[in-house]
């Protein structure tokens, strides 16, 4: 498991941080999904299965943070940009991009950065949302058609 | 990819870059026991579960979905159809009038969801009896765990039927054998029946993960699924009576399933595709005529439709990571599988009989914009014209009427995706 996680913490963390804007929760995140891993490793041994897990655990960990938060403060956060991510998204163009994926419904959020980011398969993206392949497809869909909305009245 | 995508995916990549490996920790595991840490995080932030709702809290949020789906148009057919007048502005319908003037070669009907709390809604099942008669479900589609809704077609209107869904519960799969015997089986591992009156939870259920239904009777219902167990996941099937579950030898899988009687099923997994005479499950690998395999695809059949035992078709897909991949018709004819057309770069999700011989095969084009409906007939592949605009148009179910009487597909359209069924009369 510290093989795996040498490997992909990485790739997770800012799959994490892409999904909450926030670089501690991320990394939180990622350490419960390990954990969560290390509780199932007896019956997760295949690396892909493994992979996939804890994906999902990542995916569901970021949706609770966003939970957390919506009910904590009442309405969606608006993080701060460290210092760090103000360098890297020097363009308005891509702060508008990331506000308005802030904006969409949890599912919609969690489809599009899975499949544009991540790049993965519908039915990978279905395994790390615990939904159906046609509910991937459909989130999808649904939060571009919602991204491309909210970028057009930003504009 | 379109220009949303692309600019999502700069963005996210710029974001993710900001952190590198120096910035991950050193992997923290719990010392406590798994038992102990079942019930907090590692950081220890406790978990927090809502038994349930207040009355008062229910209520509103089942009034919040209670969508409407709304006959948008009627295409002049042979019979000559008028188009029906709106009942509301649903999302979208700036593009429906659009589509209008592309006209259809075919009578296609389509109706739209419409209403409070449509724009979390999606069609997730489709059953239909007659062209008629059929049932529509919606489910929540933005995790803000809303209650299915339930529709049922009699004549040319959809009514909300009450249907004693849970709270983000969503309906996977939906048969019916006649109008008095529709079945739904939902994401929290429940099959309700309709037993003409109203819906009840049917008792038992054992089922987990289930993809697909084949209901030939009141008491002959077959469920296909998957069971979580220690080592991974496995495929399951179960049989239903009347009284009792069973679980049976696995068939394929999660997937689709086509059944004509008792001892004649079709159903498919993966690249295996399977038969039930009524005795035994006989496997077939349509590996070899799928597209291929590659790192980034794992080609799979996405549906089927039997015919007869000697007979059936089905759809498959590349099912490649980003770019999607290839579609592909197979056709089961003397004793083998068949690859018989190519559907190009598009993902086939059903594969219906059109009552004439041929075939509907709706299908999303693979990068996520536009859908279409496939026609299958001696040998020719066509593409039909439909009364919606194909661009933000996505077809993900389908169900086709007894005999092929009509044909009903489900999915999203318009710039803002709303939930869209259409049919087609035979």
């Amino acid at each position: 498991m510290t093989a795996l996680y040498r490997e992909h913490a990485l790739g997770l963390t800012r799959l994490a941080l892409v999904l909450v804007r926030d670089t501690q929760a991320a990394e939180d995140i990622v350490q419960d999904a390990f954990c969560g891993l290390h509780r199932r490793w007896d019956h997760v041994r295949d690396t892909d299965r493994a992979l996939a897990y804890v994906r999902s655990a990542v995916v569901n960990g970021c949706r609770s943070e966003f939970r957390r938060r919506k009910s904590a403060r009442g309405q969606l956060p608006d993080v701060p940009a460290s210092s760090a991510e103000s360098a890297a998204l020097a363009s308005e163009e891509r702060r508008a991009v990331l506000r308005a994926l802030a904006g969409l419904p949890a599912r919609q959020r969690e489809a599009l950065v899975l499949r544009y980011y991540l790049e993965l398969s519908e039915a990978e993206t279905a395994t790390a949302m615990g939904v159906s392949r046609g509910t991937a497809k459909s989130a999808t869909a649904r939060g571009i058609a919602s991204l491309r909305r909210l970028l057009q009245e930003e504009s | 990819m379109g220009k949303t995508e692309e600019r999502l995916r700069d963005a996210a990549v710029a974001l993710g870059s900001t952190l590198g490996p120096a910035d991950i920790p050193p992997l923290r595991l719990p010392q406590t026991s798994a038992r102990d840490s079942r019930w907090q995080g590692s950081l220890g932030r406790p978990l927090v579960i809502r038994r349930w709702l207040s009355p008062l809290a229910a209520a509103a949020s089942v009034a919040t979905v209670i969508g409407v789906l709304v006959l948008i148009g009627s295409l002049p057919g042979p019979a000559g159809h008028r188009i029906a007048p709106h009942r509301g502005e649903p999302a979208g319908a700036a593009d429906l009038r659009t589509a209008r003037q592309h006209g259809a070669a075919a009578p296609w009907a389509f109706w739209q969801i419409s209403g409070a709390g449509s724009s979390d809604l999606q069609v997730t099942a489709i059953t239909a009896s007659s062209p008629t008669s059929a049932w529509a479900f919606a489910s929540d589609d933005a995790g803000t765990n809303l209650r299915p809704v339930a529709w049922r077609l009699t004549g040319s209107a959809w009514t909300a039927i009450s249907f004693p869904g849970r709270p983000g519960e969503r309906i996977v799969a939906a048969q019916a054998s006649s109008p008095a015997n529709v079945w739904a089986l939902t994401s929290d591992n429940r099959a309700l029946r309709w037993n003409g009156s109203s819906w009840q939870v049917v008792s038992g259920f054992p089922a987990r993960d289930v993809g697909a239904a084949a209901v030939i009777s009141r008491s002959d219902v077959w469920v296909f699924g998957q069971l979580d167990q220690p080592a991974g996941t496995t495929p399951a099937t179960w049989h239903y009576n009347g009284h009792d579950w069973t679980r049976v030898v696995s068939a394929a899988g999660l997937g689709e399933a086509s059944a004509l009687s008792p001892d004649d099923i079709w159903a498919d997994g993966g690249s295996v595709v399977a038969h039930w005479n009524g005795a035994r499950w006989t496997r077939y690998s349509v590996a070899s005529l799928l597209p291929p395999r590659t790192q980034y695809c794992g080609p799979a059949v996405t549906g089927i439709d039997a015919v007869s035992a000697a007979d059936a078709w089905a759809v498959g897909f590349q099912n490649c990571q980003d770019t999607g991949g290839l579609g592909v018709l197979l056709h089961y004819a003397g004793g083998s599988w068949h690859r018989v057309a190519s559907l190009g770069d598009h993902d086939a999700a059903a594969v219906l009989p059109d009552g004439r011989g041929g075939l509907w095969i709706p299908a999303d084009i693979v990068q996520g914009t536009d859908g279409t409906m496939f026609h299958f007939s001696d040998g020719r592949l066509t593409t039909a014209r439909l009364p919606l605009r194909p661009d933000h148009l996505h077809l993900w179910i389908a169900a086709a009427a007894p005999h092929g009487a009509a044909v009903f597909a489900g999915g999203a359209a318009g710039h803002d995706a709303t939930g869209v069924v259409l049919r087609h009369d035979t």
